[in-house]
């Protein structure tokens, strides 16, 4: 009998497993992603010696650095998310999730902002073109971010983010930090390395 | 007793979990909301079958009519007999054969065959995320119609032939509705690939019976963890390219024809620079050493090694992305550098593996088809290896033989081992998983003309490729690998039947009684 409860009981904390594995293991494959543009920018870079950026170019740095502030944020709100529901606090848990949402979509606004603002067009350059495509990758990065910190919100108000069930609130924050990952890589090729 | 030691009870697990649905569930209407892996695995495999028959036989019927040499566009007559031409050039077909064979043909089969069987490999009743592998199976289908209609829309998209061609002659012009239709479905089918991979990777990890360690998995259940992992770190890279192509195609950019466009295309869309073009004997020589096992009722010999074997095979696919992207034209190429040809270690002693449990334990054999199947990939796997010191020898360095050389070495390695090598793992464990086998003599015929057929196949195009007058050759031997390619897919489309005949079967004749359980 004594097996069968520690099987039952173990239950719940399996499927939180899951979805804390399944959040790495897609982490991982958004990296990847990112990743591979960021090489693909640094192969188109170096071989070309001149004219890859044009000097006359204007870029928004502000807008990139409060953007990569505000998923710092994000990610420093879902860390204290996070542990608040690992030690059964469901009020701040739930204010730390709902905190890095709205981080996150004010982050994705900046970048749709950048965007919006870019002084070339798609089909002006090779750099271009990979600009476009970090910023894409990049935002979408971001949107997955905030639909994790939104499903820990959920989690949290339904009572699945508890100490008792921590991997659920864990997975939400990794979505967070991985977001802000991609943004970090998007935004050290973007604004310092051009 | 572990799961590589002897048959397990998996199935009759799995049927408590989800009840015998080919007895109790055949209704119209859950062939389309099933979650159950069987299901699910079935319909992935036999929609990837379906695509790759019915595909080999259009193509059959349609490039008859082209004259291979001067690939000239398909001339047709109308109802009055003035001659015109069709949009249908030979480059499209070629295109459609050399994008189709392994993104919507292999992959969904791998994932297909995987999806099915691996869940009773390791002793679980399900998957990770049954519904997400429901979310592939019908992705898949979306892609492949619209990968299908991007080849009826319009001109068709020109030189988007991911296996062989660069897109660099195209860059500056804005993509037709076609580019897109094929770059979305591209798109779409790999999301699906990763999704699906990733499904399989955490059903190994999470869902194995109480006490099975990973090292003790079954081969092909720890191919397929290795190959999904694999693919789910490869593919995004992938997906990136195709953004980067989309952006470039469809607002008329310059990146893929600037200074390092090259490089780019090499190692993000070209599927010889990537660890795909490898990684797809992975699984095959995964489902060797396990139907081998299985059909002599042993341990693979070198018990964990094995899976040792497989994962370094995985992590030397990886050094793909190390070639540069001036051999491209390399002329062992999928195998273009000497990090990548380390993979004949593993794959050598693996197929060294099967051959030794196979001698043995050759008293306890009992044969099946899914033995022949395994021993026709082993047999494809050698003739590849042998085209590759022969044209060493034979010195195929340059012009339109080595051309062909390279695409029919990488249609070998991408397509055709992988077909094979999956269907013995389907034949041997698909309908087992039901207590049922595939029909001996349906399955054993469609093994030898799926054997003969690509072999036919194979050696044409490879001779084609030694010819020094190369359009002179090209017109026969071209008509004889037709022929083998019809009489492969004749033979793959058996086999498939075969499956799914003992599958849906009601006959106890078919029931594999004492057998039953993988």
């Amino acid at each position: 009998m004594a097996a069968t409860s520690a099987l039952t009981a173990s239950a719940p904390n399996r499927a939180g497993n899951n979805v804390y594995a399944a959040t790495i293991a897609v982490g991982a494959s958004v990296l990847m992603g990112v990743g591979g543009l960021g090489a693909a920018y640094l192969a188109t870079r170096y071989p070309s010696s001149a004219d890859f950026v044009d000097p006359k170019m204007k870029f928004n740095n502000y807008a990139g650095v409060v953007t990569l502030g505000s998923l710092l944020l994000a990610s420093f709100a879902v860390g204290w998310a996070a542990t608040s529901a690992r030690i059964g606090q469901r009020r701040w848990a739930s204010t730390g999730f709902g905190l890095s949402a709205l981080i996150g979509l004010a982050a994705l606004n900046l970048v749709w902002f950048i965007g919006q603002h870019l002084e070339f067009g798609v089909n002006s350059s090779a750099y271009s073109v990979l600009v476009y495509a970090l910023l894409i990758a990049g935002g979408l990065a971001i949107a997955g971010g905030v639909f994790a910190s939104i499903a820990g919100l959920a989690s949290s108000f339904g009572g699945h983010a508890s100490p008792s069930s921590p991997s659920i609130a864990r997975a939400a924050a990794w979505g967070q930090h991985i977001a802000t990952l991609s943004w970090l890589i998007v935004f050290a090729l973007i604004f310092l390395k051009k | 007793m572990t799961l590589t030691a002897s048959p397990t009870t998996s199935a009759a697990i799995d049927h408590a979990a989800f009840g015998d649905l080919a007895a109790h569930d055949a209704s119209v209407e859950t062939w389309f909301t099933s979650v159950d892996h069987r299901r699910v695995g079935r319909l992935l495999t036999g929609a990837a079958l379906l695509l790759g028959v019915a595909g080999t036989a259009v193509l059959a019927l349609v490039s008859q009519q082209f004259d291979r040499a001067t690939r000239g566009a398909l001339p047709v007559r109308d109802f009055l007999g003035a001659e015109s031409r069709t949009a249908f050039s030979f480059d499209r077909i070629w295109n459609l054969v050399h994008t189709a064979g392994p993104y919507f043909i292999v992959m969904p089969l791998f994932l297909g065959v995987a999806t099915a069987i691996v869940p009773a490999l390791i002793g679980g009743n399900r998957l990770a995320f049954p519904r997400l592998q429901a979310f592939v199976l019908w992705g898949y289908v979306v892609a492949a119609g619209m990968f299908i209609a991007s080849f009826v829309v319009g001109d068709g998209p020109p030189q988007l032939d991911v296996l062989s061609t660069s897109i660099a002659q195209t860059g500056g012009s804005a993509a037709n509705h076609a580019t897109n239709l094929l770059i979305g479905s591209l798109m779409i089918v790999t999301i699906v690939t990763i999704l699906g991979a990733l499904n399989l990777v955490l059903t190994v990890v999470t869902q194995r019976r109480m006490g099975l360690r990973l090292s003790d998995v079954r081969p092909f259940a720890f191919a397929s963890l290795v190959t999904g992992g694999i693919l789910a770190l490869a593919s995004p890279v992938f997906l990136a390219g195709l953004l980067l192509l989309e952006l470039d195609q469809h607002f008329g950019g310059t990146l893929f024809g600037s200074e390092g466009g090259a490089r780019l295309w090499a190692h993000m869309i070209w599927l010889n620079g990537r660890p795909e073009a490898l990684l797809l004997l992975l699984p095959v020589i995964g489902a060797i050493v396990d139907v081998v096992a299985s059909r002599v009722s042993a341990n693979p010999l070198g018990g964990r090694s094995v899976n040792s074997l497989l994962g370094l095979f995985g992590a030397l696919t990886l050094t793909a992305w190390a070639s540069d992207s001036w051999k491209l034209n390399h002329m062992v190429q999928p195998n273009s550098t000497w990090q990548s040809s380390l993979i004949g270690i593993p794959l050598g002693l693996l197929a060294l593996v099967a051959l030794g449990t196979l001698g043995q334990n050759a008293k306890n054999l009992k044969v099946d088809a899914s033995l022949l199947f395994a021993v026709a990939a082993l047999l494809l796997i050698v003739l590849g290896v042998l085209n590759i010191v022969v044209a060493a020898i034979r010195g195929v360095t340059e012009g339109n033989g080595l051309a062909l050389w390279s695409i029919d070495q990488s249609l070998l390695v991408v397509v055709i081992i992988p077909i094979v090598g999956l269907l013995a793992a389907a034949v041997e464990f698909m309908p087992r998983l039901d207590d049922r086998r595939a029909h001996l003599g349906a399955a054993s015929l469609g093994g030898l003309a799926t054997l003969a057929g690509f072999a036919i196949y194979f050696l044409a195009l490879a001779t084609s490729a030694y010819r020094d007058d190369f359009t002179k050759s090209a017109t026969a031997l071209s008509a004889i690998a037709l022929l083998g390619g019809l009489v492969a897919a004749a033979g793959v489309a058996l086999a498939g039947l075969s499956i799914a005949g003992a599958v849906l079967s009601r006959d106890p004749k078919t029931a594999t009684g004492s057998e039953a359980g993988l």
